[in-house]
């Protein structure tokens, strides 16, 4: 019993000690009463020691929970009914940082879809490395050998278009051409039939394909019995041997999204890529690799090690090397695009700098208007502080009151990006293929966008809870209340916060500026073409199963008939047209005795094309007929080039190198691929032209771009965009159905795609661009807004609550425009040094972006020289801050000095 | 008065714990150890009110008005001059009638269901 009767008094003086903790209400209603009960109750309550001890506890814990809840749902609705008496201030702040929060998530969901998320349909995306360059062959079965690297490794060709036909449709279905491990590799089993497995290595009887399961619904129509349906790919019978599982669009879907794979075995008979014995050349790089790492290894040992192996055979080949950096670069094959793991932090880093500008002048709006409600509180918080309402609790109803406007916020801004993201996914990039991106708002971001939610509500409740709360009773009790006469205001938290917004503000703008302004530019600059009515229209005779030497006939035969045509100007076959290259090409010219090496965009045009495409020819000629003709070598170069390379001395007649031939599928993602092609012997072509510059990007100045002619081998092995028909045709003609009706007149059977007027496809290429044009204005014009606002309401505020200070002044006999100086000359300083900071962050953010982004640093450059964007900005900004001093400063300044004196 | 009916609908069916205190105090002005040991002797020992909930829902109830202080104290004898005495307000009477009135009618019901159920079987 002694033993219990201590027991029961150590955790008597605990329970005494827990009962402090309740909130200060009921503690000062019931804490001596709850003790001296609790006394009383020992006796049945050591009863039944130990449950009785432990309920007590229990008990305790449940009721202090529960007054807390209680204390916070009152604090939540008065601050609520607060916000609510307010709708003007309420609704500004939580505009202002729901578009905040809307920038933030919409980057985090962007990320989300493409760097974060996983290929759909593979399994354990973490082990998968590619790398980031396509590879030949020989190189593949070099790095496939190296067991100790790779659980398992396979190879597949990127883009590949197929001509594909079944119960009399035709249809351009994009895919892949894989190696038989593809699958096993990916981790992906077929959801009907079978995948291509090591069976398929060698070739047997039908080449066999595995379809997508979007393609078997849409395209099929979900048919039941679609193992061992036949279907012709590229005019050749092949057998349907299985349909890949819901949502699996290839290894890389983002870039080259796939609905149909086929055997590498099947080879040159059904796929004219694979021609020309293109598994044993080393220059055909036209692989991409893929590999599923063993666990242990890390991807820079492959790196190396792949590095390594790259070096040796091109060593062994007689060419070694001459590059010092990586050969090799590995990227994670798992995500949607594949990026080195260091890039990543690069990608996530640029666009977060602006959303961090809006976000910083979002918050620091709603802090200083939260601030501003808050000194206006303060008589409110002195009288409670004084009755004796804790600090904490105060701080806590402060706090309340920011993340009830954050939640507000929180949710209006998610709502947007879920609209702007819906939006985005439905854009269309201007390829020839049909990329999708899917950025769909999912849990990842709902729980991204909350927690960012929490943390802003967080930062904009505290600091005017910490300040407002302040205990300096004294003076607030006292008509005096809003007396700030400290020794060191030059650093109050509240010029801190002017001079932050005008900072920010202004480097928003700027930057913003320089880059909308600058893009404008180029892109209102002349496109360098003016191609008028052109209609343009592509066939693909070889995927449409006709033989190089059938195809051959088809041109020359439709191109007369539809020159021949009423209305018809001019017409041409072409493979590349202006935004749409044919790839990239190095070169080497001789200039007075020394050789340079240079890089050109590349297009493969046919006669007449600069003609239809309106494209100024300023020397020599352009292309004609017998250009065509092989063993002739003509090229036509761009004024970019010309001026480049021979500065003002007349290049037509001048000789060209082209170093290696790349017949290599065009890559998406930096628009050429690595060469590692050998020098062939010496090709020189000779300069018969010198062409206008022409656009070839939306957002980037014209680069140096030679033009070759179309040849028989680009006639027989077109590119996966086929060969284009550009007509030229009189004003009100319908090119489309015109052409159509005569290539069907001609052969039924060829399948045309890709059929619009070039003044669409310009629209189509300028449309994304547009997209980010308009954003950035957006984000600008919203910058700008909010900055005003934000601006105009803190100096405002700040003058206005020195009415009792400039009362006194008046008083003593400090004539108006004493004060309006004073006050001017204050907020000028703030302003001043918020204007210096704003642009020295602009020129560095501005540097920063530049180096890293070629477009933004050509927008940049273009509209470096024009003063007016820096100008224009620093002078809104300028005019709204002293406009916002100037007003209440003269307001204040009329009135009589007993009223101020009297007002609080 | 004029909020009568809506007090009412808000407040009831009462929380069991409130039903208990308020009934202690039907009779006479007690004080928070009173109500416990009242309660419990009443239920036989089944509901025990410990301190903490108690003293949460003699607060809920102050709040709503249903009880109050007591101005005034039992004789000199059985006074503890350091403890606060509560009664029921009318309001608090109001509703603890209503409350009473409604498991009343729920024993009605039950019972008349027993007998049919019975004279069934």
């Amino acid at each position: 019993m002694e033993s219990q009767s201590r027991s029961y008094g150590f955790a008597y003086s605990f329970y005494r000690n827990l009962v402090r903790f309740f909130p200060h209400r009921s503690r000062c209603a019931f804490e001596y009463e709850l003790l001296q009960t609790t006394e009383d109750a020992n006796v049945w309550i050591q009863h039944q020691s130990p449950f009785g001890l432990a309920h007590l506890f229990s008990d305790l814990a449940v009721q202090l929970v529960v007054a807390y809840l209680r204390e916070c749902i009152w604090d939540l609705r008065y601050e609520a009914r607060l916000l609510i008496r307010r709708p003007v201030f309420t609704f500004v702040a939580v505009v202002s940082m729901s578009l905040a929060i809307c920038a933030g998530s919409s980057f985090f969901s962007e990320l989300n879809g493409t760097i974060l998320r996983d290929v759909p349909g593979v399994a354990k995306a973490d082990e998968l490395i590619t790398l980031q360059q396509p590879i030949s062959f020989p190189a593949y079965r070099h790095f496939r050998d190296h067991k100790e690297l790779f659980f398992s490794t396979a190879a597949y060709v990127a883009p590949v278009p197929f001509g594909v036909s079944f119960d009399g449709h035709k249809e351009r279905v994009w895919g892949h051409i894989v190696t038989s491990d593809y699958f096993s590799t990916l981790g992906v089993t077929a959801e009907m039939g079978r995948v291509l497995d090591a069976r398929d290595e060698e070739k047997q009887g039908t080449p066999l394909v595995v379809v997508s399961d979007r393609f078997w619904k849409s395209n099929l129509g979900s048919d039941p019995n679609v193992i061992g349906r036949a279907i012709h790919i590229n005019g050749k019978l092949c057998t349907v041997v299985g349909v890949a599982p819901h949502g699996f669009q290839g290894a890389s879907p983002m870039m080259f999204v796939a609905d149909l794979w086929l055997a590498l075995s099947a080879g040159e008979s059904v796929a004219p890529e694979l021609a020309d014995n293109a598994l044993e050349r080393p220059q055909f790089t036209i692989f991409h690799f893929l590999g599923r790492r063993r666990i242990g290894v890390a991807p820079a040992q492959i790196e190396s090690a792949l590095d390594v192996m790259q070096r040796q055979m091109l060593s062994d080949a007689g060419h070694p090397a001459t590059e010092n950096g990586h050969l090799v670069w590995v990227a994670s094959g798992g995500k949607l695009i594949p990026i080195r793991e260091r890039a990543l932090g690069f990608f996530a880093f640029l666009p977060m700098v602006v959303i961090a500008l809006l976000l910083l002048i979002a918050s620091s709006n709603v802090v200083n208007m939260l601030l501003a409600r808050a000194l206006d509180r303060r008589r409110e918080i002195a009288v409670q502080l004084a009755i004796g309402a804790g600090r904490a609790r105060l701080m806590r109803q402060l706090i309340i009151e920011g993340m009830l406007i954050a939640s507000g916020a929180g949710a209006l801004g998610f709502a947007l990006t879920c609209w702007l993201m819906h939006l985005l996914s439905r854009v269309r990039l201007p390829h020839a293929m049909p990329v999708r991106f899917n950025v769909e708002v999912d849990l990842r971001v709902l729980v991204f966008t909350i927690g960012l939610t929490a943390l802003t509500g967080l930062a904009i409740g505290l600091l005017p809870a910490i300040h407002a709360t302040n205990p300096e009773l004294v003076p607030a009790l006292k008509e005096g209340a809003n007396l700030q006469l400290r020794k060191r205001r030059a650093f109050s938290v509240r010029n801190l916060l002017v001079v932050s917004q005008m900072a920010g503000s202004l480097t928003l703008l700027l930057v913003t500026g320089y880059i909308v302004f600058g893009m404008k530019y180029i892109m209102s600059g002349a496109t360098g073409f003016d191609a008028g009515q052109t209609q343009l229209i592509s066939i693909d005779p070889i995927r449409d199963g006709y033989s190089p030497a059938q195809a051959e006939e088809f041109y020359p035969k439709i191109l007369d008939h539809v020159k021949a045509l009423p209305g018809v100007v001019s017409a041409t076959w072409t493979e590349a047209i202006p935004m749409q290259p044919s790839g990239k090409m190095t070169f080497t010219t001789d200039v007075g005795g020394s050789k340079r090496v240079d890089e050109a965009t590349k297009y493969i045009v046919g006669s007449d094309y600069f003609r239809i495409m309106g494209i100024r020819i300023l020397r020599g000629r352009g292309f004609v007929k017998d250009d065509e003709k092989r063993g002739e070598r003509s090229i036509v170069v761009s004024e970019a080039l010309a001026q480049t390379i021979w500065k003002h001395e007349n290049p037509v007649g001048r000789r060209i190198s082209l170093v290696g031939r790349n017949d290599v599928a065009f890559d998406l993602m930096n628009g050429s691929t690595f060469d590692y092609s050998v020098t062939s012997p010496e090709q020189p072509y000779v300069v018969v032209g010198v062409a206008a510059d022409v656009l070839e990007t939306p957002i980037a100045q014209p680069g140096p771009a030679v033009y070759l002619p179309m040849t028989e081998e680009a006639y027989t092995n077109p590119p996966f965009q086929g060969i284009t028909l550009a007509t030229r045709t009189t004003s009100n003609l319908d090119g489309a159905s015109i052409v159509r009706s005569q290539i069907a007149a001609i052969n039924g059977n060829l399948t045309t795609f890709n059929a619009e007027t070039i003044d669409d496809w310009i629209e189509q290429s300028m449309y994304v661009v547009k997209i980010g044009l308009w954003s950035y204005t957006l984000m600008g014009a919203f910058g700008l807004i909010l900055a005003s606002v934000g601006l105009a309401g803190v100096t405002a505020y700040s003058v206005s609550s020195r009415v009792h200070e400039i009362g006194i002044r008046l008083a003593l006999g400090a004539r108006p425009k004493d004060i309006l100086r004073l006050i001017m000359s204050e907020g000028s300083k703030l302003i001043l040094a918020g204007s210096c900071i704003g642009i020295a962050l602009a020129l560095l953010v501005m540097r920063v972006m530049a180096a890293s982004m070629d477009p933004v640093a050509q927008s940049i450059q273009r509209s470096q020289s024009d003063l007016r964007i820096a100008l224009g900005a620093l002078g809104v900004l300028v005019i709204v801050g002293l406009l916002a001093c100037y007003l209440p400063a003269r307001r204040s300044a009329r009135v009589d000095p007993v009223v101020a004196l009297r007002q609080e | 008065m004029k909020d009568h009916p809506d007090v009412l609908e808000r407040l009831l069916p009462l929380k069991p714990n409130w039903f208990h205190v308020m009934l202690s105090l039907a009779n006479e002005d007690l004080h928070g150890y009173g109500i416990m040991l009242e309660v419990r002797e009443r239920t036989n020992g089944k509901i025990r009110l410990w301190p903490a909930t108690l003293y949460g829902t003699l607060e809920r109830l102050l709040d709503e008005g249903l009880i109050a202080e007591a101005n005034q104290r039992p004789p000199a004898g059985e006074d503890d001059a350091r403890r606060r005495y509560y009664h029921l307000t009318s309001l608090g009477r109001r509703v603890l009638a209503a409350e009473s009135t409604r498991l009343e009618d729920l024993v009605r019901v039950i019972r008349a269901k027993r007998r049919v159920a019975e004279s069934e079987a």
